[in-house]
Parts: C-alpha cells; sequence; structure tokens
C-alpha cells in the first residue's frame, strides 16, 4: 500500500512538472527558443570569426569557452581533482587493506578486454586530440581512457597493470607534470608581454588587437601544402588536460580497488 | 539493382530488430526471476541493436549521398555493431556469474545445476 502510494507520487509529480513547464513555456515566461540569448550569440558569432578580437580561431564553440575565455576557472577545476585525488591517496595511506580475494576470471571476460583495451585508448586518444573541433575535450578523453586500465584492472588484477605500465609513481609524476605545465602554457603569454612591455593577459590565446597584440599561433603551415589547425592554446591544453585526467582517475580507481580488496 | 537488393535487405533487418526489441522489452517486464529476465535483455540488445545498426549500415550504403556521408554512417554502424557484439554477452554472463556466485539469485526453474556438481561455490 505505501509502494503504491509511492508511485502513485511520483507519477503525479511529473506530471506536474510537465504542466508547469508546458505553461511557463507557453505564458513566456521562460523562452526555450535559442535565438535571443544575448551571451549565447556573442559566443556563437565571435568565436569562430577571425576577424573579431574575442576569437580563438576554433569552430567548437564549448572548447573555446572552456580553455579560452575562461581558462582561468578551468585551470582551477583541474587543480581541485588534483587535490581529491591527493586527498584519496593519503586517505588510502592511512586504512589498513583488506586481504585479496582470489577469484580468476573466466576466459570470456579476458579475451574481450584484450579485445576492447586498444579500442578505448584509441576513442579516448582521438576524442581528446579533436576537442578543438568536434565536441569532446581533454577531461571526456581523459574520462573515456580511465575506462579501459580500470577494465584492466577488474579482470586481470594490479600486478598484471603495472607490468603494464601504470605504476602509482608514474601515473603521479604524470598527473602533477601536466597540472604544472597548464599552468605554464597559461601564463606564457603574459610573462613574454611583461618582459616586452605590452598588454597581455592570462590564459591568453589568440592576439586581441586592440587590446594585446601577441599570442599563440592558431596553424602550422604544412610544407606539402595545407594547414594544420591546432587553435592556439585549446590543443594544448586539451592534451595536457588529458594526461592530467586519464592519469588522476586511473590513479584513483587502482587506490580505491586496493582499498575495497580486488584481483592482486 | 545492386542497391534494391541492399536496401532491401537494410529494411528487413531493422524491422527484424524492432520486433526483437519489442519482445526482448514484454520479456523483460514478464519473466519472473533475474537468470531468466538476462534472456530477453540479450535478446533486446543483440537482436534489437546490432541487426539494427547492421540494417542501417546497408540501407546507408544503398543510398544516392556523398561518398563521404555514406562510408562515414556505414563504418560508424558496423563499428557500434562490432562493439555492442563484443560487451552484450560478456556483460550478461558477468552478471550471471557474480549473482550466481554471490547467491542473490536463485536459479530457478532449474533441472540440473551443473555448477553446484562441479563443485564451484
Amino acid at each position: 500500500m505505501k509502494k503504491q502510494l509511492e508511485d502513485i507520487g511520483l507519477v503525479l509529480s511529473i506530471l506536474l512538472g510537465v504542466l508547469l513547464t508546458y505553461y511557463l513555456v507557453r505564458a513566456n515566461i521562460v523562452s526555450l527558443t535559442y535565438g535571443n540569448i544575448p551571451l549565447a550569440n556573442l559566443y556563437l558569432l565571435s568565436v569562430p570569426d577571425p576577424s573579431s578580437p574575442f576569437t580563438s580561431r576554433s569552430p567548437e564553440v564549448v572548447t573555446s569557452v572552456v580553455w579560452d575565455q575562461r581558462g582561468y576557472d578551468t585551470y582551477f577545476e583541474t587543480s581541485v581533482l588534483f587535490l581529491a585525488i591527493i586527498g584519496v591517496l593519503y586517505a588510502a595511506g592511512s586504512s589498513s587493506l583488506v586481504e585479496k580475494g582470489s577469484l580468476i576470471a573466466t576466459v570470456i571476460p579476458r579475451v574481450i578486454t584484450k579485445l576492447l583495451f586498444p579500442v578505448i585508448i584509441a576513442v579516448a586518444i582521438s576524442v581528446a586530440l579533436h576537442g578543438h573541433l568536434t565536441p569532446g575535450g581533454g577531461f571526456q578523453g581523459g574520462s573515456i581512457f580511465a575506462v579501459a586500465p580500470y577494465m584492466y584492472l577488474l579482470i586481470y588484477g594490479r600486478s598484471r597493470l603495472e607490468g603494464k605500465g601504470f605504476r602509482s609513481n608514474l601515473l603521479l609524476f604524470m598527473r602533477s607534470l601536466a597540472v604544472v605545465l597548464i599552468s605554464l602554457v597559461g601564463s606564457i603569454v603574459l610573462a613574454i608581454g611583461f618582459l616586452t612591455g605590452v598588454e597581455a593577459f592570462l590564459f591568453q590565446n589568440q592576439p586581441k588587437p586592440p587590446f594585446s597584440p601577441i599570442g599563440f599561433p592558431a596553424y602550422i603551415q604544412l610544407p606539402w601544402g595545407g594547414i594544420f589547425l591546432f587553435s592556439g592554446t585549446l590543443m594544448i591544453l586539451n592534451v595536457l588536460e588529458f594526461t592530467a585526467v586519464s592519469t588522476g582517475f586511473t590513479l584513483a580507481l587502482i587506490v580505491i580497488d586496493s582499498i575495497a580488496g580486488g584481483r592482486e | 539493382m545492386i542497391d534494391i537488393i541492399l536496401f532491401a535487405v537494410g529494411t528487413i533487418l531493422l524491422v527484424l530488430s524492432s520486433i526483437l526489441s519489442l519482445i526482448g522489452a514484454v520479456g523483460f517486464l514478464r519473466f519472473r526471476n533475474f537468470f531468466l529476465r538476462l534472456h530477453p535483455a540479450t535478446v533486446g540488445s543483440i537482436g534489437g541493436g546490432v541487426y539494427g545498426l547492421i540494417g542501417i549500415a546497408l540501407i546507408a550504403l544503398s543510398l544516392d549521398i556523398p561518398d563521404y556521408v555514406k562510408y562515414y554512417v556505414f563504418g560508424v554502424a558496423l563499428i557500434s555493431a562490432a562493439l555492442v557484439v563484443f560487451g552484450s554477452p560478456t556483460g550478461s554472463h558477468l552478471l550471471a556469474r557474480a549473482a550466481y556466485r554471490s547467491g542473490e539469485a536463485r536459479p530457478e526453474p532449474i533441472i540440473r545445476d551443473k555448477l553446484k556438481e562441479a563443485g564451484l561455490k
């Protein structure tokens, strides 16, 4: 009887939410259309346009906003994740490890894991490297990447994973190096501007003609014709963020697995 | 001529996948316990997902559209189908194994428990 009441309440609240949304949209209190939002129009028009002072020379607006227009904020998000991983390591170091399970996985998941491991890594690297052209980016690619070593960890155990090169010290080193390099890439334009006496900004990507004449190049002219577009800092920061997130998640999953008593 | 055959085969596969998806959904709701429900769940993902993706690949190959779009859709659909073929049986195998070993779900109706006879705890 109580469960039925819960079900009825759930259905009623969903219905009420739908009706409320319908009323708000029809009475023009909330607009779902895309045309008259000034901020969205500003970004969608100025980010891909090379003549605008706020351009990122990139067709992908979300990555541009994340790493160019609010790159300083994203740097601190990366730092927060870094500190969270450090916290996990610290908490794991003070707790006692439980006994390891000795179950052996059957042949089906072992073969499938071996097949899918390179596929997942290829997808992750592709998502990260195309972050300035298509939806995706460093964080998304890193999160996809972390699935592969975790699958390997669950099926084969920690010693096999360490044999593949996923050692804790190396992962922590890569993670710290990536975070340091992100802050370096973000401040290099500011440092050059400070030394040469022109105005520059923190996490600046392209030159902003009325305000600041210096910035990263947007593309490289290839010797066999054509251009390699990397949108200034966007691709560099995506690769660094990919390194930071993938190694950080892998490290956290290895530590959590060792606390929870996975395969040795 | 080959376009028409490809389109017909693709359409048949799509219709078959929709029927199998419906069967999987009904079975998932109507079957009694965990081990019985694993069966329509994989019918839905292999029959409903893989057949439909292969059908979409064949239809894309038969259409009169630019080559870039055609082979893009063809490749994406085939790779997705391959990933579902790899992933879905493995997942259901692991689920069934974990449920049996932990004793969360009782395997019934059962005729003969060979895992128990083999001494698997």
